[in-house]
């Protein structure tokens, strides 16, 4: 079997036996990459800083060469975002409690059965799954708008946000684009892949006078 | 950070052991339900190369069990005389270098371990060492065991200690090529070693510096059938840790 689903898991573990229990559980599915140390997993993060981590999930021992990972932590931002859990001897209501403080997903004390592992893990990508799909919704006058591509949430969010739900080219560039330089088509393209989306839930947006777009719905404000 | 007694110091390092040992053994433990499991299974008894990785991991895991317990034992049996002390403790030699070695692998147990091999003639037998002057050459040992590259996971770091003969000095060899007295200067201290605390509650994390600098106290000394051979000077060493 090889791995197929495209996924990751950072392992922090300096245990080399661990290591291979994770690698005989989890290498046929997963792409496992190891940190011996917290500082080497440091700079995988500074490497990732731009990444979406929707199909990266961390697995972390409490207790490694270069200090303890409910040290690394304590700053709450660094892993903020990310998905981790938790794997570990110890077994302290204490330790338990401060990982899921710190943000931790689950907690599994060590010795733990195999498919214990596999299921936890599943779940939790699932969970993920779920997430970027609720994310992919905008909620509008009533409706669940669903299966948008994030600019087209943010695009959309932004003409329900605006005064009439009128927007102009230069608002949607700064606000979907930002400082990056696109082609003037691209607005275009954009408008006309949210028209379709909408479209079967009732809305149009409309070319204004001026340069200018409005997001209406057909039932309501088609002849206003 | 408030004063403490060597007697403190020594209590609070053998929690902090208590902990690492038990640590440890729940992790070896863990390989050896597992393989034992993967074992039983008719899957794994069909695939005989991958039953052999079992059958050696499990093998494996089973004596990090047993040497993490037979540590654990050598080293809180060496301090619990020193609980009740009055006075500082005092080490022999044989003690000091065993327990630093004992410590050295708990604390740092990534690392390769040491298999020490200590012959001492009659003429230093008499040399004792403190608790602070242990807990430094615990650092010698993990300077040289961060250095040998392990090749296979039972890979142990062969280090004999002995009397150089005609001087007070001790001489310790290893394998030709593995240590660099060099790297002692940039590698020996590590202030995140888990030893350091200690040392410094102590007040004598100091003395790192003047080990890694001291070229009379730690050298090299020669090669010879295949060893690197480096002086250690027992009296300088001493001397060094009375300066006040």
């Amino acid at each position: 079997m090889s791995n197929t689903t495209g996924r990751q898991i950072w392992i922090l573990e300096d245990d080399p036996g661990c290591r291979f229990v994770y690698d005989e559980i989890l290498k046929d599915y997963y792409q496992l990459i190891y940190f011996e140390k917290i500082s080497e997993f440091e700079i995988q993060l500074e490497k990732y800083q731009d990444h979406h981590f929707h199909d990266i999930l961390i697995i972390a021992d409490l207790t490694l060469q270069d200090g303890h990972f409910m040290t690394f932590l304590a700053d709450a931002t660094r892993l903020e975002g990310k998905a981790f859990i938790i794997v570990s001897s110890d077994e302290e209501m204490n330790s338990i409690r401060q990982a899921f403080k710190g943000g931790a997903i689950d907690y599994l004390t060590k010795p733990f059965k195999k498919t214990e592992l596999i299921v936890k893990i599943e779940n939790i990508f699932n969970q993920i799954e779920k997430r970027l799909e609720k994310d992919r919704e905008v909620y509008l006058d009533g409706q669940i708008i669903s299966n948008l591509t994030e600019r087209q949430v943010t695009l959309l969010r932004l003409f329900i946000d605006s005064e009439d739900r009128e927007v102009n080219r230069q608002v949607v560039l700064e606000h979907v684009w930002g400082d990056m330089n696109v082609h003037p088509k691209t607005v275009d393209v954009h408008l006309y892949n949210l028209r379709r989306k909408i479209h079967p839930y009732g809305y149009l947006i409309r070319s204004e006078r001026g340069g200018k777009w409005k997001l209406l719905s057909e039932r309501i404000d088609r002849n206003s | 950070m408030k004063d403490l007694t060597t007697e403190q110091i020594i209590l609070s390092m053998c929690l902090d052991i208590s902990g690492k040992v038990n640590h440890d053994l729940l992790g070896s433990m863990h390989v050896v339900n597992f393989c034992a499991e993967e074992m039983a299974s008719l899957q794994l008894q069909e695939q005989p190369s991958r039953f052999k990785d079992y059958s050696a991991k499990l093998r494996h895991s089973t004596l990090q069990m047993s040497e993490s317990i037979r540590l654990s034992r050598l080293v809180v049996n060496t301090l619990k005389p020193c609980i009740d002390f009055q006075a500082e403790p005092r080490f022999s030699l044989q003690d000091s270098f065993t327990l630093a070695a004992g410590l050295s692998h708990i604390f740092q147990r990534h690392l390769p371990a040491l298999k020490i091999d200590q012959r001492y003639s009659k003429k230093t037998r008499h040399a004792s060492f403190s608790f602070p002057q242990v807990l430094v050459i615990s650092f010698l040992f993990d300077w040289m065991a961060a250095q040998f590259p392990q090749h296979d996971s039972d890979g142990l770091l062969s280090v004999i200690i002995e009397d150089l003969p005609d001087s007070e000095m001790l001489q310790f060899s290893v394998p030709a090529g593995v240590v660099k007295i060099e790297s002692i200067l940039t590698d020996f201290i590590q202030p995140h070693h888990p030893l350091y605390q200690y040392l410094a509650s102590c007040k004598e994390e100091s003395f790192l510096n003047i080990i890694a600098k001291d070229r009379d106290i730690i050298g090299l000394l020669r090669e010879r059938e295949c060893r690197d051979y480096f002086y250690f000077h027992v009296d300088l060493f001493s001397r060094a840790f009375n300066r006040d």
